[in-house]
């Protein structure tokens, strides 16, 4: 039979074995912190309408943990870089806000979490740069020809309509002048995105008047004035005689006005004119004048003196 | 001798490290020490101090020496459904409870062997939006059994001493999930597994008179691993590709006094510390950013109380048993700023389980019933012969 004194020895012996044997080490952390996000950054801080930045993110777990990035933004997506999940891509809706926000929440791998925002400076959509090129000007009935010279700061495809003297939905066209004067020439220029520039060239239709040399003063009851006379636009001419002298002449035409295109070099024409002294008259005084098909007048003077 | 039992108080005191993690799956658990035979239910627990009867080995192995024959024993138990605080459903389901033998060895020895069936529960966490706008949904199956043998000693008159010896089995299995609607999910946490770990108690038990029992005894707690994994569709990732934490069963230290009122009536006195800090003071945080002293679980007096009637009819004799057992807080609480925390662990308030029950005696066999209501209602059946 055990003894009392052995009995509480085996008792204590069996109990320290036991309880050393289910003894167990800590397996897991007492607290755990959220992760920190230091900073965002976004590249270019200003991001047109529809366009597109680098966003990346500096944050750090104070425990050491793993951590992981979920993006947000309200009006825009983010695509996360598959081998740095730190950066991302956003890209604007192009919804026309003036701004947006994203919002990156770090995550560590027990489920604490940070967030943080970053505002983002929205560009909004900017018209066409426009200007047209081309001769601006041109003796009737011509042409011209106008280039619609454009650009848009987003890179946006561009649409052309033209009007006025011109037509067509290319960036290139012809303008019609028929008449002497100003006529327009509109284009108007589009991004699709709501962005529009209407540009407006004025095209000038051009006349030189009809040139008249030779003709002075001659003394005695009568003379003959030789004169030429041409248009330097080789329009076709009118001319007569005007004033107080007797005179007589050949009417005097000359060529048709020409077809539009470049004007034909004026050729001079040769006039003789007989004139005499009025019954009386001390002296006179006559116009040889012609006149083009635009109205362009010019003229020479031709006086007798007893 | 008295330095003997002070290092085997000591011994038993001692918490290991490492326990239940801060996953919400845990939020309505609690440790519960159900009794696992229908006498000791239908007596409220109440039998640290209770004498001849080897279903009581488990709760104080010391009064083994008590038995008079050898005496076996097998209990089964139906635990009834019930809800937490927080509205979370608490499933049952039927087990074995207990199967006990005991045999006295001669004047001073007596040996006995169990398996008993300490808790098993099902929790499922009924969906409920929390205030980081998430809903979290699961459930979790945690059974924790253990089966030992145990010894007694009489060290002097009226003096008994006692060594339970077990193999403590806990197995878990459940998942929960964190979702906000039109998202995929944000984090699905899986437990599964199972371990086994030694367990000991150690009891003195002394009598002074024939009708007065006195007796203690300290029950180690225990730390059994369970494996842990987590993800998150989410964000894409896995955030615990396999991880182990520990169930904690935590220890217990309970005097109890048994007083023959009368032939006929048998009076228990109980009175329970039992070491919930032991879990709060190794929580593993997993989840959020917290600290485990945001988490509140303190340990508490546990008293209960039974009364047993005995009515001795021709060949047989009848027992009614009533019973009272006040429940401390045995879950987690959370009082830190998380207001998403501090509305999954709500923690819970004392209760009262009440029992009652009923047996039939002879000579050689005893039939046991016992209803249990309170937190964790049950009903137990039972058949004990003795030989």
């Amino acid at each position: 039979m055990i003894g009392g004194r052995q009995g509480a020895r085996a008792l204590v012996l069996v109990a320290a074995v036991v309880s050393a044997c289910s003894a167990d080490r800590p397996v897991g952390p007492s607290s755990n912190r959220s992760p920190l996000v230091r900073s965002i950054t976004l590249t270019p801080p200003v991001v047109t309408v529809g366009g597109t930045a680098a966003v990346e993110v500096d944050a750090v777990d104070p425990d050491g943990d793993a951590i992981y990035f979920r993006y947000a933004a309200e009006a825009g997506t983010i695509t996360p870089d598959p081998a740095k999940p730190s950066k991302a891509i956003y890209r604007n809706d192009g919804s026309g806000r003036g701004a947006d926000r994203i919002t990156v929440t770090v995550i560590d791998t027990n489920s604490a979490e940070a967030t943080a925002t970053t505002p983002v400076g929205l560009q909004a959509n900017r018209s066409p740069e426009v200007t047209i090129a081309g001769e601006m000007r041109c003796h009737p009935k011509c042409t011209v020809t106008l280039q619609a010279v454009a650009a848009d700061p987003e890179g946006d495809p561009l649409t052309y309509v033209w009007s006025g003297c011109a037509t067509g939905t290319t960036s290139s066209t012809i303008c019609v002048v028929n008449v002497v004067g100003q006529v327009l020439a509109t284009v108007l220029v589009q991004d699709g995105r709501g962005g529009a520039t209407l540009k407006t060239a004025v095209v000038e239709g051009t006349n030189a008047a009809p040139v008249v040399t030779g003709g002075g003063l001659q003394r005695g009851e009568g003379a003959r004035f030789d004169l030429e006379a041409f248009d330097p636009d080789g329009d076709g001419l009118s001319c007569g005689v005007q004033g107080d002298c007797l005179c007589a002449g050949p009417p005097l035409s000359g060529p048709a006005s020409p077809a539009p295109g470049p004007l034909p070099s004026p050729q001079p024409l040769p006039v003789s004119v007989q004139c005499a002294l009025p019954a009386a008259a001390a002296s006179c005084a006559s116009r040889y004048c012609c006149t083009d098909v635009f109205g362009g007048q010019g003229c020479a003077v031709m006086q007798l003196s007893r | 001798m008295r330095a003997a039992l002070g290092t085997l108080l000591l011994a038993a005191l001692a918490a290991d490290a490492g326990a239940q993690t801060n996953d919400h799956f845990f939020r309505s658990w609690r440790w519960v020490r159900e009794e696992e035979s229908a006498r000791a239910a239908g007596l409220g627990g109440a039998v640290a101090a209770l004498a001849d009867d080897a279903g009581a080995m488990r709760s104080n192995p010391a009064v083994l020496t008590s038995l008079s024959r050898v005496e076996i024993g097998a209990h089964f138990v139906r635990r009834g459904n019930a809800e937490t605080t927080g509205g979370d459903h608490l499933a049952g389901g039927g087990a074995l409870g207990s199967f006990t033998i005991g045999a006295p060895l001669g004047p001073r020895w007596a040996i006995g062997a169990y398996a008993s069936d300490i808790q098993g529960v099902r929790t499922r966490l009924e969906p409920r939006a929390l205030p980081d706008g998430l809903t979290d949904e699961g459930e979790i199956d945690v059974h924790v059994r253990d089966a030992g043998v145990a010894g007694a000693w009489r060290a002097a008159s009226g003096l008994t001493l006692g060594l339970r010896l077990a193999v403590v089995h806990a197995s878990a299995d459940g998942d929960y999930r964190r979702e906000r609607s039109g998202e995929p999910t944000h984090l699905r946490v899986e437990t599964a597994g199972g371990d086994a770990r030694l367990g000991w108690s150690v009891a003195a038990a002394w009598e002074p008179s024939a009708r007065l029992r006195l007796a203690c005894l300290a029950e180690a707690g225990t730390a059994l691993v369970v494996e842990r994994t987590a993800a998150s569709p989410w964000l894409g990732a896995t955030l615990d590709a396999g991880s182990t934490y520990r169930m904690r069963v935590p220890g217990v230290v309970s005097c109890g006094t048994a007083i023959r009122v009368s032939r006929k009536v048998l009076g228990l006195v109980q009175i329970d510390r039992v070491r919930y800090g032991e879990i709060q003071s190794v929580v593993i945080i997993r989840q959020g950013a917290e600290s485990r002293d945001d988490y509140r679980l303190e340990d508490a007096w546990e008293p209960r109380l039974g009364l047993e009637v005995s009515v001795p009819l021709h060949r047989v004799s009848l027992q009614f048993r009533a019973g009272a057992h006040g429940l401390a807080p045995g879950g987690l609480s959370y009082e830190g700023r998380d207001a998403t925390e501090e509305a999954s662990f709500l923690g819970s308030a004392r209760s009262l389980a009440w029992s009652g029950g009923a047996a039939v005696v002879t000579g050689g066999f005893r039939l046991d019933a016992a209803v249990r209501g309170g937190p964790r209602p049950a009903w137990l059946l039972g058949a004990t012969v003795r030989f």
